[in-house]
């Protein structure tokens, strides 16, 4: 995939405010139209935002400003979603369900992308990476995190997120 | 009509949901074979003969896009491409279809629905040709064009 990177990568406050707006956009639109699960936002949940198993997506934007766009689900909801996007049942540790999350990022991704052009910031986005664990949090040195969201859907809570460098003013 | 499709996606599951969501439309009795990457899918294309690809954009090794370019202008192939690809990268594949280098696109997600009226068209192209193969003048004067 051909990268280019302008010399703006980092986040202004406004590209910041338009990032973390788009972001909570395009999960729901994805999480709607693939998984046919209504999401909306909710209060932070302990076991979904800190302590818990998870499996995380991860996908980076790179170019006029960069960013990582990550997504968290605990397992008995990413049953429920691999399910309704696979059309048939994918058991958390399968090798299927890494795929289902890491499609699922991708397209969060993908959308994210589209919403970011029509405010003005233009990116590309990488290949996703997966990852299961216990007790994942979501903090990475130097870049500060825009925003950890938690969404809630009738099949329980998940998390998305979107980390930055912010531009210092 | 048989279809022989090689299906390219690093992603399992979307190689299994597109190879359903085919077999869903009942327009042609298709066999798989399946790629994960543009490297693998070369290799496969170079030793088997297919009648239509499914490829996916963002892959690693060599993407979608780089196995297309290979595809048509070293292999001088013709055969049918249709491309998988989110929203995301609907700006880079314009290019490659005005060029004709992709012959359709489904965009994810994808319903069987989706997947039949977007690959109807070419099955009616293929079927056509395969009943009025184009004369060897025709073939030559394609190939001097």
């Amino acid at each position: 995939m051909t990268m280019t990177k302008s010399t703006n990568t980092l986040g202004t406050e406004a590209q910041m405010d338009a990032a973390g707006k788009s972001l909570t956009e395009a999960v729901v639109s994805v999480i709607s139209a693939v998984c046919r699960v209504q999401a909306e936002l909710s209060a932070p949940q302990p076991d979904v935002n800190g302590a818990g198993e998870k499996i995380i997506g991860i996908v980076s934007l790179m170019g006029d400003m960069d960013m990582t766009v990550f997504l968290g689900i605990p397992p008995a909801t990413a049953v429920v979603f691999a399910a309704k996007f696979a059309g048939f049942a994918v058991p958390f540790e399968s090798p299927d369900m890494a795929d289902a999350v890491g499609e699922l990022t991708n397209m969060i991704a993908g959308d994210l992308k589209i919403r970011l052009d029509r405010c003005r910031i233009k990116v590309n986005i990488s290949i996703p990476t997966v990852f299961r664990g216990q007790d994942l949090i979501a903090t990475t040195p130097s870049w500060e995190l825009i925003n950890e969201l938690c969404f809630k859907t009738e099949y329980g809570h998940f998390t998305a997120g979107l980390c930055a460098k912010k531009k210092k003013p | 009509m048989n279809v022989n499709a090689l299906v390219i996606d690093d992603s399992g599951i979307m190689r299994k949901l597109v190879m359903k969501s085919l077999g869903e439309t009942r327009l042609a009795v298709f066999t798989f074979q399946e790629a994960k990457d543009g490297l693998e899918a070369l290799a496969l294309f170079k030793a088997g003969k297919f009648d239509m690809l499914f490829c996916d954009w963002n892959m690693p090794n060599m993407n979608g896009l780089d196995l297309i370019k290979r595809i048509r202008y070293e292999l001088k192939s013709k055969v049918p491409i249709v491309m998988i690809t989110t929203e995301g990268t609907m700006d880079k594949l314009e290019e490659a279809l005005n060029t004709g280098q992709v012959d359709s696109y489904i965009v994810k997600p994808f319903t069987a629905e989706g997947v039949g009226n977007k690959i109807a068209p070419l099955l009616q192209k293929m079927s056509e040709l395969k009943k009025n193969p184009p004369s060897v003048f025709a073939r030559l004067a394609a190939k001097v064009k």
